[in-house]
């Protein structure tokens, strides 16, 4: 018998122009000790059927169907009734561990909280319980982690503190909302190890939540693929990568890089999702642009030496020294006109702050940086105003970096006027409904705000608004990170095709290798401010020396091969 | 060809992605789209409008003077003949006084207000903007002004300029600037180290632009919004100067001297005389609150 069966579930969300179906009568079931992953695009309604699970939808949601968890309908329960559930048979891990946990409330005292709830405990019992669970999801120092606030550890350790809170009362069932989507690729794989442990200790089964297929195949038994409020899909999750059987997954998996396919298509006219065989250069006239080798003999358009950033906090009128933090620390590297080189590390590591020296948004605090044989250092207002026309920025936040309060017209055409581009308004108006065309939007959309449009849309209209003051280099901030493989897959074509369209140079900061491997002709890899290690980005795992990039490639999930072995091995018997 | 997802391709795939978006027009029109569908909003604004008229309009509608005493009809309650509004303890007619006062009460708020305005987002711009030691001691300076009396500030006014128009004024713009400039300060620290400031500066804004085109229109709604809040409240403090003799001047009456006035003959059964002016405070306070919180809906293109 299923712990969880879910039937024919419907969930409408009453709007201002009626109702808007988000799941549209889906079912599934979770077995004891099974790992179910519900896997979908942003929008597909994969939260919207957790949070139906667990009564935390609002009130502007009408439900239909039936969900039963251990053979009680939960569907109509009271809130009393609902509130045993939540806290004993269901436990629940989200997304985002800063904003799940109260930042006001030492983690000791959230925890004891919960293990009180649970039935009555003397205060030093409910401490030691919550130290005993610390303890067994990988807290190491647990009795200083108790006296600590939630902003005071980090994503990782907070979300091991959420893990706890979530199984310490033992339920039957634990829903993980994108556990691992905020974490660092290493610290991710730490936390699905630690479910993973969970899961087969305690015979604990979960209903995973999550967009990744490298999370989905290392971790579930089962799993269902949504779209827009159906499951489209769903099987063992061995079965279902290597052979799905309908068109949208097998899409959804082809646009899921993996580290290695770049060797299989090496040529400049690669592009994602299309058979090294098939792939035909977009731009006929420059497809004899020769790709990665020639890269080398061209001349060097960005030459970074000895660059240093160190950034003073923690100062105020009682501590005027303050404190220093050296974000980068004398990096060395070359850019060569038509190469992208990727950057690459792990979270902290200097990449962004790198990133914004290059472009003269931050002073270095020692080095220089040469832009096409010219020192940009120490250039005037007019100087630096010449710069910024040939050197862009494309940032990783598609919905901060665009003004939420203008149009995208009035955010094109402003600099294309600036800085001299564009003689008039009109003409700046023509080139920025060109622009738009060129990133596959459409003219149209130009008196549109920003929140108008999807997160693809909008990291095309940052895109957009690089290439209007025709720059020759572009530096580009993690720029898919936030977005769906699938639209990620046409942003990663879209840089390719640009890049032979416009004879573009690209400083291409990521996290996600894959990623790298296929974009990049080149990759640099940074830790705590350094270049440690450069690389040519063809074939990552052959070329790795330095630990720390063959620890960032350890700790990429593969997709296709074969499923992690633990995750394969049947759930023990409830 | 074949089927690579060039620009062209996409741009028909993502056609049916969001093809539902709606076309956005012209801000100025956007806004008053939005204001019509927004009744509440659009009623209190039509009670403003009518208020400021009927106050502007009082030297040609007002059926009396208003300072002009009919000792016989003294306390005459509401609907009395030729006296719509009833009179107040010294015989003079309250529609009049009503309408005159209104001059006082919304002029000498609502203008000062507004100015509070422009110099808080001017200041709040600046401070926010920059981090160096001009910018500290502005925030000091409203610190100042936070912990400063505000009636000790108007005795010393009205001592020097006299008590009347300027002295109200002076008064109401410190007392409302330091609340609103702290408003426009937060909002300015939390937009200028977004990205799409960033992505300004790439592109080669000076400082100016960045504040006056991409930091001021996300900064702008949040002080419009309280200082059209405040307003309702100014009435009020106006109505207390007066009442301590540093606002307007007997005979002339604004609404808040008005229930003050009103409030002394309570006693003697003439419930009417404070509370006509106290409705038109009421009335149009409330408008102002909620002009207000309809403002913030209406001036931003995300709803």
């Amino acid at each position: 018998m299923s712990l969880l069966s879910i039937h024919q579930l419907e969930v409408d969300f009453q709007g201002t122009t009626g109702a808007e179906p988000a799941v549209r009568g889906i079912s599934l079931s979770v077995a004891p000790g099974e790992v179910l992953a519900l896997v979908g695009e942003s929008g597909s309604g994969k939260s919207v059927t957790a949070a139906a699970v667990l009564g935390l939808l609002p009130p502007t949601a009408q439900v239909r169907g039936q969900i039963d968890f251990d053979g009680r309908a939960l569907l109509g329960l009271p809130e009393v009734a609902l509130n045993t559930v939540r806290g004993q048979g269901i436990g629940i891990v989200f997304q985002n561990s800063l904003t799940s946990l109260d930042p006001s409330l030492r983690v000791g005292a959230q925890l004891q909280a919960c293990a009180a709830h649970r039935r009555r405990l003397k205060p030093a019992e409910a401490r030691d319980l919550a130290l005993q669970w610390l303890d067994r999801v990988g807290i190491r120092d647990a009795a200083r982690v108790m006296r600590a606030y939630p902003h005071e550890l980090s994503g990782g350790m907070r979300q091991r503190v959420m893990i706890a809170i979530a199984v310490m009362a033992e339920p039957r069932l634990l829903i993980a909302d994108e556990p691992t989507t905020a974490l660092d690729a290493t610290i991710q794989k730490q936390i699905l190890d630690l479910l993973l442990e969970i899961n087969q200790r305690y015979g604990t089964a979960i209903l995973l939540i999550t967009h990744d297929f490298g999370v989905v195949s290392y971790l579930s038994h089962r799993v269902a693929v949504m779209r827009a409020g159906e499951i489209v899909e769903q099987g063992p999750t061995a079965q279902l990568l290597s052979a799905p059987h309908h068109a949208y997954t097998r899409r959804l998996i082809q646009a899921v890089l993996e580290i290695g396919e770049r060797s299989a298509n090496p040529s400049a006219a690669r592009r994602l999702g299309v058979p090294a065989a098939l792939a035909v250069p977009v731009h006929p006239t420059v497809a004899t642009s020769p790709p990665t080798s020639a890269a080398v003999h061209a001349p060097v358009l960005l030459e970074v030496v000895d660059l240093a950033k160190t950034f003073v906090i923690d100062r105020n009128v009682f501590n005027r020294r303050g404190r220093a933090v050296q974000a980068v620390r004398g990096v060395s590297l070359q850019v060569r006109r038509g190469e992208i080189l990727g950057l690459i590390g792990e979270s902290g590591s200097g990449k962004s702050t790198l990133a914004r020296l290059v472009a003269q948004l931050v002073a270095p605090t020692a080095g220089s940086v040469r832009f096409d044989g010219q020192d940009i250092a120490g250039l005037d207002a007019e100087a630096l105003r010449g710069l910024r026309r040939r050197m862009q920025f494309v940032f990783q936040d598609s919905t901060s970096s665009l003004n939420p309060r203008r149009t995208v017209a009035a955010q094109l055409t402003d600099p294309a006027l600036r800085l001299g581009l564009a003689r008039s308004h009109e003409e700046a108006l023509a080139m920025a409904g060109d622009t738009l065309q060129r990133v596959g939007l459409q003219r149209s959309h130009l008196d549109r705000y920003p929140h108008a449009f999807s997160g693809g849309q909008r990291q095309r209209i940052g895109i957009a608004r690089a290439l209007m003051v025709q720059p020759e280099f572009l530096i580009l901030d993690e720029p898919t990170s936030a977005l769906d493989v699938s639209v990620q897959a046409q942003v990663l074509n879209l840089l390719l095709d640009l890049r032979q369209q416009l004879d573009l140079t690209y400083l291409f900061i990521g996290h996600n290798l894959p990623v790298i491997e296929f974009l990049c002709d080149r990759v640099a890899v940074m830790d705590q401010g350094a270049i440690v290690e450069t690389l040519a980005a063809a074939d990552l795992r052959a070329n790795a020396r330095h630990p720390v990039t063959h620890k960032l490639l350890d700790s990429v999930l593969p997709v296709r091969p074969a499923p992690h072995t633990a995750a394969l091995a049947l759930p023990r018997t409830a | 060809m074949h089927p690579t997802l060039t620009a062209a391709a996409l741009a028909s795939a993502l056609a049916t992605e969001r093809a539902d978006a709606p076309a956005v027009p012209t801000p100025a029109s956007a806004v008053w789209q939005r204001l019509r569908t927004h009744k509440l909003a659009l009623a209190s604004l039509a009670v403003i409008a009518l208020a400021l008229l009927l106050s502007a309009l009082a030297p040609w509608i007002a059926p009396y003077d208003p300072n002009a005493a009919d000792p016989a009809l003294r306390l005459a309650p509401p609907g009395t003949p030729g006296h719509l509004l009833g009179l107040d303890g010294q015989g003079r007619d309250l529609l009049s006084r009503l309408l005159w006062g209104g001059r006082e009460s919304l002029l000498s708020t609502i203008a000062p207000v507004a100015v509070a305005v422009l110099i808080s987002l001017a200041l709040g711009l600046f401070a926010g903007y920059t981090r160096g030691r001009a910018a500290a001691l502005v925030m000091r300076v409203v610190d100042i002004l936070f912990a400063f009396p505000m009636v000790l500030l108007a005795i010393g006014l009205a001592t020097a300029l006299g008590p009347g128009f300027w002295t109200i004024a002076l008064t109401i713009v410190f007392t409302a600037t330091p609340y609103l400039t702290r408003v426009v300060y937060a909002g300015v620290r939390a937009e200028r180290d977004k990205e799409y400031v960033e992505a300004a500066r790439v592109l080669g804004a000076p400082t100016r632009t960045v504040l006056l085109r991409e930091i001021l229109p996300n900064v702008a709604t949040p002080a419009i919004v309280y200082g059209t809040t405040l307003v309702g409240s100014m009435i009020v403090f106006l109505a207390g100067l007066s009442f301590l003799g540093l606002g307007t001047q007997p005979p002339t009456a604004d609404w808040g001297r008005m229930v003050s006035e009103g409030a002394q003959v309570l006693v003697l059964d003439a419930a009417h005389v404070a509370t006509v002016p106290a409705l038109a405070i009421v009335a149009v306070a409330l408008a102002f609150n909620w002009l207000g919180n309809g403002l913030r809906d209406i001036l931003d293109p995300r709803t």
